[in-house]
Parts: structure tokens; C-alpha cells; sequence
């Protein structure tokens, strides 16, 4: 099996180091019709952490039959896994979705046949798939039951209304059936448009080994989109609503490139200063090509006006704020965060993983921690004018 | 100087100890305090553990003190130190590093999170705020206003009531231990800049400490890096109480007090004796099992939380079993951590199944915690003020057998239980 799978790139462990060089795969392989391949090897580690994620999009009308069936595989496999004490998480991704199981390298092989578990064909008799989507539905209504809930849906249909959420919609939930979340998985779950990232002390053979297996979908022939129908109106929550609720969305590059969120730290730390009697905030949310940036706030009567005005300028404040200093210290800021995200097993493949899935590139993140380091206050402020002319989008909620 | 190396986790661990003062510091002459004679037993504990792949540093430096040592009157002085030079020292460090002090009964825990490129650096910052700086008055006012803010909104809070109680329990007559870490609203306002800048003084002493590193680092310049926690001054041993009592059987007689309370939930503590000379690891093991039974799948409706611990309490280490239940089966979970005892001391007709399922999930928690660069620099820090050397956790976790287990349950000292919460005669259970 080794010899059919092409090596990209390996066997450069020896010039690998700490730091920032720890997130520079030891190999990268493409199987024959399967998984492409990204390896840490990290001979003194107990710990072996694995991550499959399967590359997928939703059509409009099934939105949320990807969480439907992330629900059911997780419900699946999670007993299994807790009988060696490993832990097993499943998590829609905006590319698709994301399965990991962590645990001691003694029980390698058991935790990749739970990886192979969690991609197989789903077994969807009625009450599984009712429970399954009975999970995913609740979190769907609570969310529509809130105010910020209801806000960032808005915000999110105006700024990006061909996009469906992840969760879906209490609406094409109720369309989804198990055929639909099987076809789904028929045409998504295929070798050739997963990502493998492992890291623990392990060497390529057994890992192709374990995973050679992967998934039985690979003769379902060439993937299909789904039936297109109708897509589903959003959910028109009405929250009971005590205060005013005001936010805006913009369009903020693509998730390859750090100065969103560097622009959303500090725009972050400009609205804390001097928010009194009304609360703010300053969210990065990611899709699978682009970000949205967004500035949501809530106060009663008579700090309203405050509010709001300060969400329309902060933009313009953050802009002020903008110095060499300040800049370098918030990229600095997010660089730690993401070697501190990457130093458990399970962090790295997760930070690897997702910058693997959203820019196809094996070393995505060690490129993003580098391109950090090339924000200047002059490119954040030419990118906060991109963002500026991308919007901005408003919604408000009033008592 | 006690130099040598040992396997943990399988990777290298060196364990370096320093005792006197090192060549070469920079003295703080406002800093030194007169100090008769240096005590015999003091020593710096070093540990270091090489992670070439590793994408930060993780250093913890532990006090075997902690509010046990709070002035009397002065409850939170030890919190307040912590939280001041927590402050402090994210203050100083920027965006690109981070820190914690955390303050214990009987530990003060210290931990710096660094990219390797800047750790050294970013220590000598580091151990600089912890023992040199001076306290700054901001930092101080402004931890204690909102502690005072957040002990007033939880005054009367029953969970308070029942902490202050279990900590009774657990002291058995060592008040100084048994106050609650965070002071109270009586002791805070009492509190001083100067209590802190005396507390730090006395009691953050660089003679009697223990230090790990966890990261891409070279060994030999870790332990030099890390000597800088050194600064000159000498000073008796303070070590906690919790060290003191380590090797001792915490009683011999056990009791029972029940504190009727008029609320919605029941609240109960038991704390059993560890045998003298028992083996950490296996006592560790002991409380995996027992949380493990008194949390079956699926959950038993009546109860909120059960958890159990190894606790290094002052006279001596206990096993803590604590629980929230309804107050309607309140009785019935007494008898039935009593009965999880018993029956674990009596071993387990099926344990040709359960105790290989029950070792490798102790095992897999242990090393997922240990894969954390932070949980294994505490653990190797507590491990060498506990018994001067750095456990092997995973190679003896594998030695662990279930006559082990069985005799460990079996030799457990009587226990000492506290019920708190509606006094309902026999239970109501449905």
C-alpha cells in the first residue's frame, strides 16, 4: 500500500523544531483514489491524536443534514471510545465535517476503526435519526428563541444569502429524512475528498494501514448534487425582546488571510473601552471562503442611541486606533494563541485540519502564523478600507 | 548538587536539585531578610521535560504554601499576592505570553506559557514580578474590589456555607487550613499593600520551591534559565502544612456531623484516611474507580455531581468523596458511597473484565492530561514537593493489579462524613 501512495513531501523530521516549525508536517501523502495524508510524528509522545474530516456542501434545501449526520455518527461511536478512555468528537466545520478521537497510542489501531466508524455508512433506523435531529433541532430553536440568536441570523441572510447556517433552519430540518442524510453521505463521504491528519508517535505505514479502509462509498460513482428544490424560508424568530438590539455585518477576506481576525481583536478591545450602560461585542465568524465580521450590541432606553452610534463609527475608531505598536502587539497576541491552541496532540491536528480543509494547503497554518507576521498598521489599514466598502449590512431588534 | 535523569512519560525528564544559595544572582539588598542560619532541608527542585514538537514552553513554578500561611485576621492575603502578580505579570509580558498564579490551601502555583523563542526571556520577566517586583497598588485595589464584589454577591449562597464546612472536615483542627483561600468579607477590607509585600517576602521562598519546564528546550539551559526564580535572599523553610502531615495517617477515629439546612439540595462529604506508606498513583487509581461508580451510565436522576480526590489535607492525605444530590435521596447516597467502599474493599467478582477497562481509562486520562504542556509541569512540581522525585505515572499505572486496588479500599482509615441539607428523617426516595 506504501508504495501506491504518492509522497509529497517527507522525512523532514530531522530539520524540524519547537515553536512555529511544529506545525511543518513530517510527511504528506495522497493516497491512490484516497485521503490525502498529513503526518506529525512525534517519537516521545504517548498520546496519538487523529482527525478525518470529509470535504462537503450542503445544498439549500438540506441545510443542516451534514449535522444531522454528525449528530448520528458521534452518538455512535462515543461508548465505543470510552471504553479505552479516548475521547471522540465530530464537528461541522464550514468545509464539511471534522472527526477526531484522541487517546494513548496503545490503542492506536482500536481508535482508527472508531475513525473508520464514524465515516461509514450511517445506520439510520427511524428513532436514531429522530434522535439525531431532535439534537440538532433543539440547539436550531433555542438559538431562534434569542435575541442575538434571532440578530445574527439577520445579519447573516442579508450579507450572505445564498450561504445556509450550518445548523440549518427549523424549516429544512423538517425536510430532511434519512434518505436524504444517507444520500448526503453517499455522495460526500468518499476517500478522495477526505483529509487525514495524525499526530503521536506514529510512522506513515501503520497509519495508511489502519486507514486504508476508509469509508465504502468510493464505487457510488462520481458525486451528485443533491435534488434541487426549493430552499426553505429562514426561521423568523420571535424573541421576547427587553432591550434594543443593533448589529452590523462585513465581508472580511478569506480565511487565509490573518488580518481579520488581528482587525477584530482590536476592534474588540476599542468597544470595551468606555461601554458603559450598554453591552457590545465583536465576533469573526467563518464560512467556507470568506469571513464576516460583526459588531452586535444590546441597551436599554436610554443608552440605546449610544450604542448604536458607537457600532456605526467603530470602525472608523478602530482605524484610529491603528499603530505600528498596537498592530504588531495584536498579531503577536493571536500567534501565541495559536501555538498555545497546537500544544495538545488534539490542538494541532484541529488548527492543521482546519487550515487544511479551508485552503487545501497541508502547511495552511504554519502560512497563517507567517503571514501574521507580515501585518503591518499600513496593510490593516488598506484591508479595514476593503471591509469598509464591503458594507455594512444592520439589523435591529426592538421591545 | 543531586543531578540525574529519568523516564517519565517516555520522554526524558532531568530532576535537578539546588540546595543553598546559587553563585552569581542578582541580590536585591531591599529584598534580603535577616535570616539567622539557612534551613538544612531547603532545596529548588528543577524538572525538566524535553518536547522537541512542542509549540510552547510551559513553566510552573509551586510554593508548598499557600492561604494556610494568611496572617490571622488577614484571610485572602495569599489570593490577593496571586492575583496582584498575575497582573502584574501578564501586564509585563504583553500579548505574546501568558500567566497564572494560582493560590491553594497549601500551593501556590505559578505557570508561564511562552513560544519558545522568547521563553527565556519571558521567564526572566516572569520570575522578576514573582519575586522582585514591587506590588503594584493598582493591581492590589482592583483584584480586591471585585473579590469583595463577587464574595458579596455569593453571600448566604449554601454551596459557600457547605466549602467552609468540608474544609473543617478535611482540616481536622488545623483552623489556619481550613479558611476559605479567597478570605472572607471581613478579613478582605483588613488587608493590606503591606501584608501582601510581607507574605511575599516570607513566604515566597525561593529556597524551598519546585520548578518544571515542559517544551522544546535544551535540559541543561532550562535548568540555568530557570535558576533566575533565585534571587539571593535565603530564608527558614516555610514549607505548608499540607507537606508536613504528607506521610502521616490523617486520624484514627472517624465521625459523622449533620448540619440541617432548609434548602433544595443535599450536600455531602466523606473523607477517608489514606494508609501510611500507600502509593500515589494507586490511590489516584482508587478515586478513578469510586468516581466511576458513583457515576453510572446512564446517570442516576437524583444526584447533581459526585467527585472524588486524593487530597493532600494537613494531618495527613485523604480520599474526598463529595456529592450533590436531592434531598430526597440524601440517606440513601450515604449508604451508598459507604457500600462503594465496601464493595470495592471486597473486590469485584467480574474484575477479570472491569479492572482492565477501569486501568486503561485512568491511564488514558492520566496521559491526556500529562499531554498538556501545563498539566504535566504542575503534576511533575507536586510530584517533587511531595516526594523529591517525578512519577513515571504511565509505567505504574501498568503495575497496578486488583488485589492492589482491593487492599489500598480495605486499609482506608474510618471515615469522617458531613451531611448538609434538609433534615427529611428516612428518605423519600421515589
Amino acid at each position: 500500500m506504501l508504495r501506491l501512495a504518492l509522497l509529497i513531501a517527507g522525512a523532514v523530521l530531522a530539520g524540524n523544531q519547537g515553536g512555529e516549525e511544529a506545525l511543518r508536517p513530517d510527511s504528506i501523502l495522497r493516497l491512490p483514489e484516497g485521503p490525502q495524508l498529513v503526518l506529525f510524528s512525534n517519537p516521545g509522545a504517548t498520546v496519538t491524536a487523529l482527525r478525518v474530516s470529509v470535504l462537503l456542501e450542503e445544498d439549500a434545501h438540506e441545510a443542516g443534514a451534514a449535522r444531522v449526520l454528525q449528530a448520528h455518527a458521534l452518538q455512535r461511536v462515543r461508548s465505543a471510545a470510552s471504553s479505552v478512555g479516548a475521547v471522540v468528537t465530530a464537528t461541522r466545520t464550514p468545509w464539511g465535517i471534522a472527526y477526531t478521537v484522541v487517546g494513548p497510542q496503545t490503542h492506536f489501531e482500536y481508535m482508527a476503526w472508531i475513525l473508520r466508524q464514524t465515516v461509514s455508512e450511517p445506520n439510520l433506523d427511524r428513532v436514531q435519526f429522530l434522535r439525531a435531529r431532535a439534537e440538532v433541532s433543539d440547539e436550531v430553536e433555542r438559538e431562534a428563541e434569542t435575541p442575538p440568536g434571532v440578530l445574527a441570523e439577520r445579519l447573516w441572510s442579508q450579507i450572505t444569502p445564498s450561504e445556509s447556517r450550518l445548523d440549518g433552519s427549523h424549516a429544512s430540518l423538517q425536510q430532511i429524512t434519512p434518505g436524504s442524510v444517507r444520500d448526503l453521505w453517499a455522495r460526500t463521504h468518499r476517500p478522495d475528498r477526505m483529509n487525514v491528519v495524525a499526530a503521536g508517535p506514529v510512522t506513515v505505514d501503520p497509519i495508511i494501514a489502519a486507514l486504508k479502509d476508509l469509508v465504502g462509498s468510493a464505487d457510488a460513482g462520481p458525486p451528485k448534487r443533491a435534488d434541487a428544490r426549493a430552499m426553505p424560508p429562514p426561521d423568523r424568530g420571535r424573541p421576547q425582546v427587553l432591550r434594543r438590539w443593533y448589529g452590523e455585518a462585513f465581508l472580511a477576506g478569506d480565511p487565509a488571510d490573518p488580518h481579520a481576525e488581528v482587525l477584530a481583536l482590536m476592534a474588540g478591545r476599542s468597544l470595551r473601552q468606555g461601554s458603559q450602560g450598554y453591552e457590545a461585542g465583536v465576533e469573526l465568524w467563518e464560512l467556507d471562503r470568506t469571513r464576516i465580521l460583526a459588531v452586535t450590541g444590546a441597551a436599554y432606553g436610554r443608552n440605546a442611541s449610544a450604542m448604536t452610534a458607537r457600532i456605526r463609527g467603530l470602525l472608523d475608531e478602530t482605524r484610529s486606533a491603528i499603530t505600528p505598536e498596537a498592530a504588531a502587539g495584536a498579531a503577536a497576541g493571536i500567534r501565541f494563541q495559536l501555538l498555545a491552541d497546537a500544544r495538545t496532540p488534539d490542538g494541532l491536528i484541529d488548527l492543521v485540519g482546519r487550515h487544511l480543509d479551508a485552503t487545501g494547503t497541508p502547511s495552511g497554518a504554519l502560512d497563517y502564523l507567517r503571514r501574521l507576521d507580515q501585518v503591518t498598521a499600513a496593510s490593516l489599514e488598506t484591508f479595514l478600507t476593503t471591509v469598509e466598502g464591503s458594507g455594512p449590512v444592520s439589523a435591529e431588534l426592538r421591545p | 548538587m543531586k543531578r540525574f535523569v529519568l523516564s517519565t512519560l517516555g520522554l526524558t525528564a532531568m530532576v535537578v536539585s539546588v540546595p543553598g544559595p546559587l553563585v552569581g544572582q542578582e541580590v536585591d539588598s531591599a529584598a534580603v531578610e535577616p535570616t539567622p542560619e539557612p534551613a538544612p532541608d531547603t532545596a529548588v527542585w528543577i524538572a525538566v521535560a524535553p518536547r522537541p514538537r512542542g509549540t510552547v514552553v510551559a513553566t510552573t513554578v509551586t510554593f508548598p504554601v499557600g492561604s494556610d500561611h494568611d496572617p490571622t485576621g488577614r484571610g485572602g492575603t495569599a489570593w490577593l499576592v496571586g492575583r496582584t502578580l498575575e497582573g502584574m505579570a501578564q501586564e509585563a509580558l504583553g500579548e505574546a505570553a501568558a500567566a497564572s498564579v494560582q493560590v491553594l490551601r497549601g500551593r501556590v502555583y505559578a505557570t508561564l506559557l511562552a513560544p519558545p523563542t522568547t521563553w527565556e526571556s519571558d521567564f526572566q520577566t516572569f520570575a522578576t514580578v514573582l519575586m522582585r517586583r514591587e506590588l503594584a497598588a493598582g493591581h492590589f485595589e482592583a483584584e480586591r474590589s471585585r473579590l469583595v464584589g463577587r464574595l458579596t454577591f455569593e453571600a448566604g449562597a449554601p454551596v459557600r456555607e457547605f466549602e467552609v464546612e468540608a474544609a473543617r472536615l478535611y482540616a481536622s483542627g488545623e483552623q489556619d487550613w481550613a479558611r476559605p483561600p479567597e478570605g472572607d468579607l471581613e478579613s478582605l477590607p483588613a488587608v493590606t499593600l503591606d501584608d501582601l509585600t510581607q507574605f511575599r517576602r516570607r513566604l515566597l521562598n525561593a529556597d524551598d520551591v519546585a520548578v518544571a519546564v515542559v517544551g522544546p528546550v535544551d535540559p541543561d539551559a532550562a535548568v540555568g534559565v530557570t535558576s533566575a526564580i533565585r534571587d539571593g535572599r535565603r530564608r527558614a523553610s516555610a514549607s505548608s502544612s499540607a507537606e508536613r502531615g504528607a506521610s502521616a495517617v490523617a486520624w484514627t477515629t472517624g465521625d459523622r456531623l449533620a448540619l440541617p439546612r432548609d434548602i433544595t439540595n443535599t450536600s455531602l462529604a466523606f473523607a477517608y484516611p489514606l494508609p501510611a506508606g500507600h502509593d500515589r498513583t494507586a490511590a489516584e487509581f482508587l478515586a478513578h474507580v469510586l468516581q466511576e461508580k458513583l457515576n453510572p451510565v446512564p446517570p442516576d436522576p437524583g444526584v447533581y455531581r459526585a467527585e472524588t480526590q486524593v487530597m493532600d489535607a494537613p494531618t495527613g492525605p485523604l480520599l474526598v468523596i463529595e456529592v450533590a444530590v436531592f434531598p430526597e435521596v440524601g440517606n440513601r447516597w450515604e449508604q451508598q458511597i459507604a457500600t462503594a467502599i465496601r464493595e470495592t474493599a471486597g473486590g469485584d467478582p467480574y474484575e477479570d473484565v472491569f479492572f482492565p477497562w477501569q486501568q486503561r481509562r485512568f491511564r488514558s486520562a492520566a496521559m491526556q492530561r500529562d499531554a498538556t504542556p501545563e498539566g504535566l509541569s504542575r503534576r511533575l512540581t507536586n510530584d517533587l514537593l511531595r516526594g523529591g522525585s517525578a512519577r513515571d505515572v504511565d509505567a505504574e499505572i501498568r503495575t497496578l493489579t486488583a488485589e492492589g486496588l482491593v487492599t489500598l479500599a480495605a486499609t482506608l482509615g474510618q471515615p469522617r462524613v458531613l451531611f448538609f441539607g434538609p433534615d427529611l428523617g428516612a428518605d423519600r426516595d421515589p
